[in-house]
């Protein structure tokens, strides 16, 4: 074979290669043909690929021994990650999908819509999360199920911070230089807009967005690292290293009691902004239906309630709230249940990050990437 | 000819028709194409067909968190002149080359002892340098982080012998921390090329540059080095390759601010979901490794000729 031809063939392979890894698989409605029925789910493996502990493992034990289901959990370090191994079709049944990528998983066809008539308790979820816009598509069709919500928290080691900050603007000052640590993410913007008490982000004015991209530089040049994921947060307050995690998740708190260490968690006053956690289905699913039938146990109130405790989180099914413990429950539910059961206050979970196309005058997502890049460049 | 050959005429299988030849021929061709299919496919599978792969890539549109078969040169003019992404090729370079040096100057100056300092223990040390490319890297990062932490055995003994009060911050999440895990990862790498090029050079010849009076240094310099240079330019090639490309030990050893441009492809491929230009910074990034090593090279083999 001459070499030119060997050439052509290679080169015929990777447009291939290149136009399979860009189908990002089926995108049908799960559970829209048929029933959901975990029977035909005997003996079934499925993958999970999300946050440690989201898979529900623990609290659905009953449901995986009555079917002989089995779950495998792999525990992404961002979603960045998560997005390109299904991107790039690596098969996966069921996946986080956090309420601050959501959007962009839609868009990026990682997962699949969800026949919510199918979930039996969905209209039990408080709508605050059910119909929230970060998680429906163009038509108003649902991605992901929220099995978890909280408040944004910053996660502390208390032998190393005697009296938590108030405020992220707080950690601008010189004494907390180097004691903090962040995502890579240029969500801070966000956070930092509302410490201004920019109402309207993250629709952010050109002239507002100077003041925060001034304000986040100061904050990056202050931290001490980037984490790769919350159990790289939660190894660096482990270690010593970092005293405070400023975009956290109350969740660490189990996971450093699980290596010794005691971590406590608190709120910013500005109250910045809440989170909620989905289960979706990725595109590359080949168990969608068994997927779909394992979403509808843990929405179950029983389940939904033990998966909050474990977590250390809020529940998303209203008729959980009762079941789980008074200990337990880090939300006074009934001064924070307008967070979840009102429409009207979706803005308690906005997206972080503008979408593309903004009005003029408003910066876009990539104003906010060109700065972030200057940022973490340096300049 | 022979007078054999005169008499009885040429050898009975040159005489043979040349269908034997050919099967002969073909049963070669067959069994080389057999040794070097193997490689071969891996090469093509796992090294061209992702590279060609990411050039398509980098020609497509990106548009809404998604990208489209719609060419462009926009990513590479983004590549070429973003000057945030200059300052990420520069912050990778200055970090490259000061690894590839020190390596280069550590593993030469290990190998001369190797070779010609402790001989006997040679194969030992040898073989101790190998043992240290066992370990994964990921666990040495971490074991580095333990190490260099606030906490770690560096600062804990410095604070235990009273030469400091308060644990050094500088030694984690910092160039410091990135280096020496690079160093520690990569000098093995050096070692390797450098030991094998001394290993070739014949005592004779340093035993006549002995004999004709040269003192060692000049031995080394007139000899040792220059034969030499090809494993000192692969070692250098390892290692600036190798940083040039790297992106987890920024991730998990340095700090917000000394991010690679490896980070940055990363970022673009993740968090934006912008893989047109990723894939333009890595092809860019891939082009100007081999113009720098193209260029240096270049130059060591004018400055050795002359």
């Amino acid at each position: 074979m001459r070499r030119w031809q060997l050439l052509g063939i290679t080169c015929a392979a990777a447009l291939l290669a290149t136009a399979c890894t860009g189908n990002n698989g089926t995108t049908t409605v799960v559970g829209a043909s048929g029933s959901v029925n975990p029977a035909s789910c005997k003996g079934v493996t499925l993958r999970f690929l999300g946050l440690a502990g989201e898979d529900g493992k623990a609290v659905t034990k009953a449901f995986q021994a009555k079917y002989h289901m089995k779950i495998s959990e792999t525990n992404v370090a961002d979603w960045p990650t998560a997005i390109s191994a299904i991107k790039v079709g690596q098969p996966y049944d069921l996946m986080t999908v956090p309420m601050w990528y959501a959007q962009r998983m839609i868009a990026a066809g990682v997962v699949r819509p969800l026949a919510t008539s199918k979930l039996t308790e969905w209209k039990n979820i408080f709508p605050g999360l059910a119909k929230n816009s970060l998680i429906l598509g163009k038509s108003g069709t649902v991605y992901g199920a929220p099995i978890a919500w909280g408040d944004g928290p910053f996660v502390y080691n208390p032998k190393l911070v005697s009296s938590p900050p108030t405020s992220l603007l707080e950690l601008l000052k010189p004494q907390w230089r180097k004691k903090y640590v962040m995502f890579n993410s240029n969500a801070v913007f966000d956070m930092l807009a509302l410490e201004d008490g920019y109402k309207n982000a993250p629709l952010l004015t050109k002239a507002q967005f100077a003041v925060v991209t001034k304000q986040a530089t100061t904050l990056v040049k202050n931290a001490q690292a980037f984490t790769t994921s919350y159990q790289d947060g939660t190894d660096r307050l482990v270690s010593g290293d970092a005293a405070i995690d400023i975009s956290g998740w109350e969740a660490m708190v189990n996971f450093a009691a699980a290596k010794g260490t005691t971590l406590k968690y608190g709120f910013y006053k500005a109250d910045l902004s809440g989170w909620f956690d989905n289960l979706g289905i990725p595109t590359t699913a080949t168990h969608a239906d068994c997927a779909l039938a394992y979403i509808n146990y843990i929405l179950q109130p029983k389940t939904e309630a033990a998966l909050a405790t474990s977590l250390v989180s809020g529940t998303s099914n209203s008729q959980a709230v009762s079941l789980v413990g008074k200990s337990d429950q880090i939300y006074n539910y009934s001064t924070v249940e307008h967070i979840v059961t009102s429409q009207q206050d979706l803005l308690q979970f906005p997206n972080p990050t503008p979408p593309n196309t903004t009005p003029s005058g408003i910066m876009n997502f990539q104003d906010w990437n060109n700065a972030w890049q200057n940022i973490t460049a340096g300049r | 000819m022979t007078l054999a050959a005169d008499v009885l005429g040429p050898p009975a299988e040159d005489i043979l028709p040349p269908l034997r030849h050919r099967a002969k021929a073909r049963r070669e061709h067959v069994s080389t194409a057999m040794l070097l299919a193997p490689p071969a496919i891996y090469f093509t599978l796992l090294f061209v067909v992702p590279l060609v792969v990411l050039l398509v890539y980098s020609f497509y549109t990106y548009q809404n968190f998604n990208f489209t078969a719609k060419l462009t040169l926009a990513n590479y003019t983004e590549a070429l002149t973003s000057p945030a992404l200059r300052d990420f090729y520069f912050r990778t370079l200055k970090i490259a080359f000061a690894v590839s040096i020190i390596v280069v100057a550590v593993s030469y100056a290990f190998s001369h002892i190797l070779m010609y300092v402790l001989p006997r223990a040679k194969r030992i040390l040898y073989f101790l340098v190998l043992v240290s490319l066992f370990g994964g890297y990921l666990v040495r990062i971490y074991a580095w982080r333990t190490m260099l932490g606030r906490d770690g055995v560096v600062n804990s003994f410095l604070i235990s012998t009273h030469v400091i009060r308060s644990p050094l911050s500088f030694l984690l999440n910092s160039n410091f921390a990135i280096v020496i895990a690079l160093l520690n990862f990569l000098i093995p790498l050096g070692v390797l090329p450098i030991f094998s090029a001394m290993q070739n050079i014949s005592p004779r010849l340093l035993e006549a540059a002995e004999d004709l009076g040269a003192s060692r240094i000049r031995t080394v310099r007139t000899i040792v080095l220059p034969l030499t240079i090809r494993g000192i330019r692969a070692a250098f090639a390892f290692c600036f390759i190798a940083t040039m490309a790297e992106w987890v030990t920024p991730q998990l050893l340095g700090g917000p601010l000394d991010q690679f441009v490896g980070n940055q492809i990363l970022y673009e491929f993740g968090e934006t979901l912008n893989w047109p230009l990723g894939a333009a910074i890595a092809l860019t990034l891939i082009a100007s490794v081999v113009l720098i090593l193209g260029v240096l090279f270049g130059l060591l083999r004018l400055v050795t000729r002359s």
